[in-house]
Formats: structure tokens, C-alpha cells, sequence
């Protein structure tokens, strides 16, 4: 069958070198156009801070279909990793907007975020909802965008009935790695998240609370209303107050 | 008809292997990148689009070899797909 197609092509060419070059020019800005909605995107300098962003669901030990937009841990540790080895990276930021997703997964990825050495900022952009809640407060210092919102609901399983009594405390323990991670990592109580994740009326038939900006902030889950500009400049501030530190260890030694 | 459930769709139908079979990821220096592969029309060699791009290096972004949608032809890319 290849061959076929290969000696069929000699044929097709003749027509084709003439506006080849030009041609081509032309497609590279109508691909850029329509997949960027740009013609150039800037250039920059070697950074000393990694962006990390958790888009779409958290992806668990099920794999999603490739049309949903996903945050795969198999991608994701592996950077964090790489992220603490590397020497050129000071700093990471985390980009969150997420709908949320596996629990176990999204605890892994936030026990990671949270156990780095090197200094972490975190943004939500858009959601931090569900499981993106312990990620979002995993970090040093964290950022809300005014219109961002994070929904604060009881860990609950979809496409199983939960059956038995094993399972349903299967669930509550899950439930209380939820909120004994976000309570060590946030000013946040135990009680008042507990409070916001089983509140009624808030969420149309469900209970839970959905936090938007300024709100996170002042219950104490999130430091600080803000974006990109203050996340960096955070992130640069930290990295500032690291290095002097580890230099005056340096000396001590 | 109309379905009344809480399950998520892909429960319900379950996606076709061959949705599957047309993305893969591939590694590249300092990340992974997510890509597609293009039929071509004359049975030239295949193609691959970029789908998206996996790193937490900011300056990759800019790469315009790994922006979403720019082609990649099998060989120059065939040192990552081992």
C-alpha cells in the first residue's frame, strides 16, 4: 500500500513548487492566527521562576477521554521533581483553575506543592474548586483574582452508591485528609471550613459554599486578593529572603 | 432520549478506542508535548499537530516550534518518540 501512494506523488508535483514558499509563509500566519489568535508572541530572557498550571480536571487513576482537558499527575510530579533538582529554578508559581477532581491525586500534587524547598506562590485564576482547595493553600503565600471562585463541598463519589458502612467511613476519613491539610496549611479553622463545606442553601440542591475572591481571604484560606503582578513579585521577594538565609547558613557552617 | 443521571457521560458511553489512538504525548527537552497525528492527503510522511505543551518552563511557551497547532514532521521528532 505505501509504495502505491509513494509512486503516485512524483505525478501530483510539478504543480506544486511554484507557490510553494510563498504559500507556506502565508499558512505559518493563518495556523498562528487561528491557533493563537496572534502573529508573534514575545520573547524573553532565561527565568529563575517555573510556572506551574493546573487547568481543567485533576485526573485520577481513571483516565479521562482526551476531549476533556485534564491535569494528569504522570505529568505533573515529574515536573515538580525537576523543579527541586534543578539549581536554576528559584522559584515556582502555580496556576490554578480548576474544576477539581480525584482526591487522592489532587492531595498528592498538593502535598508535593507544599513540601518543595524552594519558595511557591499560587494564583487562582477563574475556579480553585473541590480538590484544587488543598492545592491552592499548599503554598507559601497564595492569590486569589477578584472574580475567582472555589467551591467548598464534602468529598462525594460519582458512579458508585455508597452501599455499606466501610465505605461511608472510607469516605469520612478522605474527607478529614481534606481538612486537616487545608487547617495545617491556611489560617482557615477546622471548624469554620467544616462549617462552609456543609453549610445548606448556598448551592442549588448540594451543600457546600462557593468562596469567591475577597471571601476566600477573609475566612483564611487565601493570604491575599490579587494577580500575576503581585503573585511575582511575591514569588521574588521570597526568593530574595531564601537566598539570604541560606548564605548566612553557609557562613555558619 | 433523555438520561436523568449523576454519572459523569464517558460512564455512560464509553469512548471509542480510536479517540484514544489519535493523540500521544512526546517528550521533549525540558518537557512533554501532547500531539496529534495529521493525515496527509498525497500519503506524504505523517504529520503531527501540537496540541499542547507540557512544561513549567515559561520560555517553552514561546518556542514557536511547540506553540498549539504547529506541525511537526515524524523524523524530527522521532529522537522523542523512543
Amino acid at each position: 500500500m505505501n509504495q502505491d501512494f509513494r509512486n503516485d506523488q512524483p505525478g501530483q508535483n510539478p504543480d506544486q513548487p511554484q507557490d510553494q514558499g510563498k504559500g507556506k509563509e502565508k499558512d505559518g500566519i493563518l495556523d498562528k492566527i487561528q491557533q493563537l489568535g496572534s502573529t508573534n508572541v514575545p520573547k524573553m530572557e532565561d527565568t529563575n521562576i517555573h510556572v506551574l498550571t493546573i487547568v481543567g480536571q485533576i485526573e485520577g487513576h481513571m483516565q479521562l477521554p482526551p476531549q476533556n482537558k485534564t491535569t494528569k499527575y504522570e505529568h505533573v510530579i515529574p515536573q515538580l521533581v525537576a523543579a527541586e533538582q534543578n539549581r536554576k529554578i528559584e522559584g515556582l508559581l502555580v496556576i490554578l483553575n480548576t474544576v477539581g477532581g480525584d482526591v487522592e491525586a489532587g492531595l498528592a500534587l498538593a502535598e508535593m506543592i507544599s513540601s518543595l524547598s524552594k519558595p511557591t506562590v499560587t494564583l487562582v485564576l477563574g475556579g480553585g474548586h473541590s480538590i484544587g482547595v488543598p492545592i491552592a493553600v499548599a503554598s507559601d503565600y497564595s492569590y486569589i483574582a477578584e472574580t475567582a471562585t472555589m467551591t467548598i463541598h464534602p468529598v462525594r463519589l460519582t458512579g458508585l452508591v455508597i452501599g455499606v458502612p466501610q465505605t461511608f467511613e472510607y469516605m469520612d476519613k478522605m474527607q478529614d485528609r481534606v481538612i486537616s491539610f487545608v487547617t495545617r496549611n491556611s489560617d482557615i479553622s477546622e471548624e469554620k471550613f467544616k462549617d462552609l463545606m456543609l453549610s445548606k442553601g448556598n448551592l442549588t440542591r448540594d451543600i457546600g459554599t462557593n468562596v469567591i475572591g475577597e471571601d476566600a481571604v477573609k475566612y483564611g484560606m487565601i493570604n491575599e486578593v490579587g494577580g500575576i503582578g503581585k503573585a511575582i513579585s511575591k514569588l521574588n521577594e521570597l526568593i530574595g529572603k531564601a537566598g539570604s538565609s541560606s548564605e548566612q547558613g553557609e557562613v555558619v557552617q | 432520549m433523555i438520561l436523568y443521571t449523576y454519572q459523569s457521560q464517558d460512564l455512560i458511553f464509553p469512548v471509542d478506542d480510536s479517540v484514544w489512538e489519535q493523540q500521544q504525548t512526546m517528550e521533549v527537552d525540558g518537557g512533554s508535548l501532547i500531539v496529534e497525528a495529521v493525515n496527509q492527503a498525497g500519503g506524504g510522511a505523517p504529520q503531527f499537530r501540537v496540541v499542547r505543551l507540557i512544561s513549567t518552563d515559561p520560555n517553552m511557551y514561546l518556542d514557536s516550534r511547540y506553540q498549539p497547532g504547529s506541525m511537526l514532521s515524524a523524523d524530527s521528532i522521532s529522537r522523542g518518540m523512543e
